[in-house]
């Protein structure tokens, strides 16, 4: 990564093309010895076109605003996972050695639909046919993987409060979340009960924003900067759609088989991670994704997180910039948001919300309820 | 050999007894005719089906829907419009088809009328269906349009005459007079209404009196009137769904559904289900058709070309999961305001939606909204059974699906008085 833009997110009156326009500027205006757009010559979108707005060809919409107009743009799109995905297609373009410059670039425009419209569409990346028929949305979904966790380990709900507690924390640190103030644990839990047992602040608002990066190949990279972020290692899969197809309630595979296959092409492991932006749509998903990814045994998240462990300033920092929880999760953005803050954190430039040392960082992004995750391991190119 | 009534079931629309409203109205004349179809062929029906005879309010798609929702494609399933003569008329036709090698089945449905958006508690939605076959306890003889009902001697003999034949003053069949239902009672006329032939017949086959012996029944239908010859040759089994409290079937005690028809036209944007595939994939969304296979013993739901356990697709056999005594493992109850927009009419309605993920006895999962119990009320180790319902419309028509209830006792043993 040689550069990196961000815009505001939440409820903005920016429209779509405008917070794109906004993002992929900020990004280009980001790389240290600057960076031409005639030089881009792959390009990746990821947006779910949420209610509706632009559903088909939205590539063309990033060609135009990014002023990239002759560069092929594919749209990506995997629910909430598309940013991930689309920063994994930005890298596997650069190693297939079709791209020496790649834009990546993720949108989400939700707030500006009327309600129905927005609850009509909060529910289009779950299973149509079972799980939307029995009346759910995604709130309902995480709260039945939230009910079969505390039936296999035990109630969760003081952790599952704590992870509110902790992203919110982050936060308020960081000026582009949607949520800059800080909440408690009984906050969290007298908000009021939206899926059983998740309440109105165990879960991610509905967000407006745009996140985009430039990927440069290692051999050209430092033409544009001295201090480069390197992907080291970036693994993705897929799982069944529903719940009821899945092996297990209580872990997402996607997300332990795209870890897996992250740390073997990093080729360093677990321990020496400094800091782990992971997918929190719901805080059930803190804890299935920190047990997932392998930095808790199954069941034992909740501890992790009640020790402040999970805290900035703690062993294991995580989601530094509040997370989807507290910054806010504009769908297509999400997975390239994440990159960002890798970017911003390794290159030692995140402000109040900085990791202290922070050499190696770990983005996790879900699609639905797991049905496809990514999992991107970034570094500063020392040897670990 | 006789062909005749040989068992009954009455079903009513499924609530709690308190001063709620009973939950949801996903209940309608297509699912409660379901339900009593599906009911009287319990371990007890040893012959195939023949015929299905429907006499109910219009149902759209209601001949391909039912013959789908009993399992059976194809089965030849007759509307008649929801009149006590047609009745009789779905009766003798469902006499004339059953044998030796098959039965019958007749299905009448009797609405209340929903008020002000509401389902009201008290009005008389019952579905009643009569299996026929060989040695059934009850004969229809014949039917005699246009007595009047207010009989006479005369013309009670004349009519018995006509039905019977030769009838002997010393010993006249006996004949009773149906009572209508008090008008108001729901959107059925009250002269038009199944249910309470079924209560009278049901009462005549448990009086003492010779057997065989000639039984009639004089009452209306519509404008017109008629008598209904019968031969009563013992009680028949008599069961009945949807009540709490047990005992005989108090006719009107409980109401509830909605008429099948057409719901209003709701576009669709999205998490969508188009007709075609809502149609082809009812065995799979109504009755859990799922493939078995030989090699692995594993099930594979829904249905698929080979085996999602081994991969092999040589012994898998089409078998359906059991819908009965699933284990909950994960329950949700959804607020109103985070349910898909498809449901906001429910919601506006009876509220919170609890969602459970069940595992079947073969061991697929189902994702099933819980009904006929507050949401919330059903806990993870717990049974529930799986049952037809409406669950939306879409595009001019109403969606059913599977949804879960708490699991009842075993089906009650036939009550031993009646057989």
């Amino acid at each position: 990564m040689v550069g990196g833009g961000h815009t505001r997110f939440g409820a903005l009156p920016e429209g779509p093309r405008e917070l794109l326009r906004a993002a992929v500027d900020q990004a280009f205006a980001s790389v240290d010895r600057g960076a031409e757009r005639r030089s881009v010559e792959e390009a990746f979108l990821a947006t779910l076109g949420f209610s509706g707005w632009q559903l088909g060809n939205p590539s063309a919409v990033l060609a135009d605003s990014a002023g990239i107009l002759s560069v092929p743009v594919t749209r990506l799109e995997n629910a909430c996972a598309s940013g991930g995905f689309a920063v994994r297609a930005g890298v596997r373009a650069i190693e297939a050695g079709s791209a020496d410059l790649v834009l990546v670039a993720g949108l989400e425009k939700m707030t500006d639909a009327p309600s129905a419209r927005r609850r009509y569409w909060l529910g289009v990346s779950g299973d149509t046919e079972w799980e939307r028929a029995s009346g759910l949305t995604f709130a309902g979904v995480y709260g039945l993987l939230a009910s079969a966790y505390g039936a296999a380990y035990g109630d969760p709900r003081e952790a599952l409060a704590e992870v509110a507690v902790q992203n919110h924390a982050h936060g308020a640190l960081n000026p582009n979340a949607q949520f800059r103030r800080a909440v408690s644990r009984e906050d969290v839990l007298a908000s009021p009960t939206v899926a059983d047992p998740l309440r109105l602040l165990d879960c991610c608002g509905v967000t407006d924003g745009a996140a985009a990066i430039l990927l440069a190949g290692a051999d050209v990279a430092k033409r544009y900067t001295d201090t480069p972020v390197f992907v080291d290692g970036a693994g993705a899969a897929s799982d069944a759609l529903a719940l009821q197809d899945r092996t297990s309630l209580t872990s997402l595979a996607a997300t332990r088989r795209a870890a897996d296959e992250a740390f073997r092409r990093a080729g360093w492991g677990r321990d020496q991670v400094d800091l782990i932006e992971l997918h929190d749509c719901f805080t059930i998903a803190e804890l299935l994704a920190l047990e997932d990814l392998g930095f808790a045994p199954p069941g034992h998240a909740g501890k992790l997180v009640l020790e402040g462990a999970t805290r900035l300033g703690g062993s294991l920092p995580v989601n530094p910039d509040g997370g989807l929880k507290a910054k806010g999760h504009p769908i297509g953005a999400t997975g390239v948001s994440q990159a960002y803050e890798a970017f911003v954190q390794l290159r030692r430039a995140a402000g109040a919300r900085q990791v202290r040392g922070a050499e190696r960082a770990l983005a996790h992004n879900v699609g639905g309820s797991g049905a496809s995750a990514t999992v991107t391991l970034f570094g500063t190119g020392g040897t670990p | 050999m006789t062909i005749g009534i040989r068992s009954a079931v009455t079903v009513l629309p499924h609530g709690r007894d308190s001063d709620l409203p009973i939950e949801g109205d996903d209940e309608d004349a297509f699912t409660l005719a379901v339900e009593a179809v599906e009911a009287l062929r319990g371990p007890e029906a040893e012959r195939p089906l023949a015929s299905v005879h429907f006499v109910g309010p219009e149902v759209p798609d209601l001949e391909d829907g039912l013959a789908q929702a009993v399992g059976r494609p194809g089965l030849s399933v007759v509307s008649h419009a929801h009149r006590r003569m047609e009745w009789f008329e779905a009766v003798a036709a469902a006499s004339r088809s059953s044998g030796p090698a098959a039965e019958a089945v007749v299905v009448a449905v009797d609405l209340s009328e929903p008020r002000n958006g509401t389902i009201p508690r008290r009005g008389g939605t019952s579905a009643s269906a009569i299996r026929l076959g060989p040695d059934g306890a009850i004969r229809l003889v014949g039917t005699s349009e246009g007595t009047e009902v207010r009989g006479g001697a005369d013309a009670d003999r004349s009519a018995l005459t006509n039905l019977f034949g030769a009838v002997s003053p010393s010993d006249p069949p006996g004949i009773e007079s149906l009572v209508d239902p008090p008008s108001g009672a729901g959107s059925t006329e009250p002269s038009e209404r199944i249910e309470p032939i079924l209560n009278a017949l049901r009462a005549a086959s448990l009086a003492p009196r010779a057997s065989p012996s000639r039984w009639a029944l004089r009452g209306r239908s519509g404008a017109g009137a008629f008598v209904a010859g019968f031969e009563l040759l013992g009680p028949i089994s008599w069961r009945q769904k949807g009540f709490e409290s047990g005992g005989a079937p108090q006719p009107g005690a409980r109401g509830g559904g909605a008429p099948a028809g057409r719901p209003p036209y709701t576009v669709s944007e999205g998490a969508y289900v188009p007709r075609a595939t809502y149609r082809a994939t009812r065995p799979t969304r109504w009755r859990l058709a799922a493939a078995h296979c030989g090699h692995c013993d594993g099930w594979s739901f829904p249905a698929a070309p080979s085996c999602r356990h081994c991969g092999r697709s040589d012994r898998l056999e089409g078998r359906e999961l059991a819908r009965e005594g699933l284990r909950v493992e994960a329950a949700t109850t959804v607020v109103p305001g985070a349910q898909p927009t498809e449901f906001d009419a429910q919601v506006a309605r009876t509220g919170a939606i609890e969602v459970v993920l069940a595992r079947t006895l073969q061991g697929p999962l189902v994702t099933l909204q819980v009904t006929d119990a507050p949401a919330g009320s059903v806990a993870v180790g717990e049974r529930v059974d799986a049952v037809l319902r409406r669950l939306y419309p879409m595009e001019g028509e109403w969606r059913y699906g599977l949804k879960a209830v708490p699991a009842g006792a075993p089906p009650p043993e036939p009550d031993p008085a009646t057989g």
